[in-house]
């Protein structure tokens, strides 16, 4: 009698599904861009890509990990000094940008905005600006993770 | 421009703002709008003293000229009596975001090239207005009189300074 190999539930969450609008989204800010007393607390540079962008702005979803382990994992630069921002997809969504998965091997949950990378120009450039402006006012409600005081 | 020539423009135009002549300021708006301008100067200088990567990402330490030149924006805007910037902050790529925000209303000049920004407006919920900006040094500061500085140099722009802008942030 074969052997019967022990498989997953087919329902069990994996981040290369698709991103569902009922998600939470986290974004990681680097301290200088968050300031309470200003208006929006958080800058609209949390949301300008950088020259590492080059597919899209990343984010990471909610249900695959930890806000903290955004601010701890030295893989990703800059230990200690990242607030999390958490937003609801289907805000991001409503602005007209999209979010794609994008695992990678670093931190799971792993996705893009692709309308947001690096290198854009013209009317496209100013739609993105524009866009991140509007996400930072919407982050600026989200910070679920404050790093140590320095 | 080198750091320390910065730093000399700073310590002439901090020290001349802290001694500000009598007929210059009348009123305790003037007396605030300086010690606004004197912090959004001191935000702007500060990022000279950024090393590279100081993000942790391997950003660029922000360019003097670009530095420069937003000094004398800062002029410019300061003798048109627009409202201080409310964040000053640098990019990845070297360059200069300065922010005037109110809950409603945001006004941002990114500097990435020596005197030429791209500016753009929002306004609630509107679509935002964009519009390329660029202004030309102010030589001879600062032995040219303030109430020159913002006429005896053009500060040409596509559109004009919002003022909507000023009032919502007034």
């Amino acid at each position: 009698m074969a052997s019967q190999e022990i498989q997953a539930p087919s329902s069990a969450p994996s981040d290369t599904d698709p991103v569902s609008s009922d998600e939470f989204i986290l974004r990681r800010v680097l301290r200088r861009w968050y300031g309470p007393s200003k208006d929006p607390p958080v800058d609209r540079l949390a949301f300008r890509p950088t020259p590492r962008d080059v597919d899209g702005l990343s984010v990471f979803r909610a249900n695959f990990l930890k806000p903290e382990k955004l601010d701890c994992d030295r893989a990703t630069g800059n230990p200690g000094s990242y607030y999390v921002a958490q937003l609801r997809a289907s805000d991001i969504l409503a602005l007209g940008l999209t979010i794609i998965p994008a695992p990678n091997d670093e931190l799971p949950g792993h996705a893009l905005i692709p309308e947001l990378k690096t290198g854009l120009s013209g009317d496209a450039k100013n739609r993105a600006k524009e866009k991140q402006y509007r996400l930072a006012k919407l982050a600026s409600n989200g910070i679920v993770y404050e790093p140590p005081s320095k | 421009m080198s750091k320390t020539e910065t730093a000399v423009w700073h310590k002439i135009f901090i020290d001349d703002m802290q001694q500000p002549s009598p007929s210059l300021l009348t009123t305790s708006r003037d007396f605030i709008l300086v010690r606004q301008w004197q912090e959004g100067l001191k935000a702007l200088i500060q990022l000279t003293y950024l090393e590279p990567n100081w993000d942790g990402e391997g950003a660029e330490a922000p360019d003097a000229e670009i530095i420069d030149s937003c000094v004398t924006l800062f002029i410019k805007l300061y003798g048109q009596g627009m409202e201080a910037p409310t964040r000053v902050q640098p990019t990845p790529e070297g360059g200069v975001v300065v922010e005037w925000g109110s809950p409603n209303d945001y006004l941002e000049v990114e500097i990435d090239e020596p005197f030429r920004g791209e500016a753009m407006a929002v306004e609630g919920d509107a679509p935002a207005k964009h519009w390329p900006l660029e202004w030309k040094s102010t030589a001879g500061y600062p032995s040219q009189p303030r109430s020159e500085w913002s006429t005896g140099r053009e500060f040409s722009s596509d559109e004009p300074t919002p003022t909507w802008t000023r009032a919502a942030i007034a």
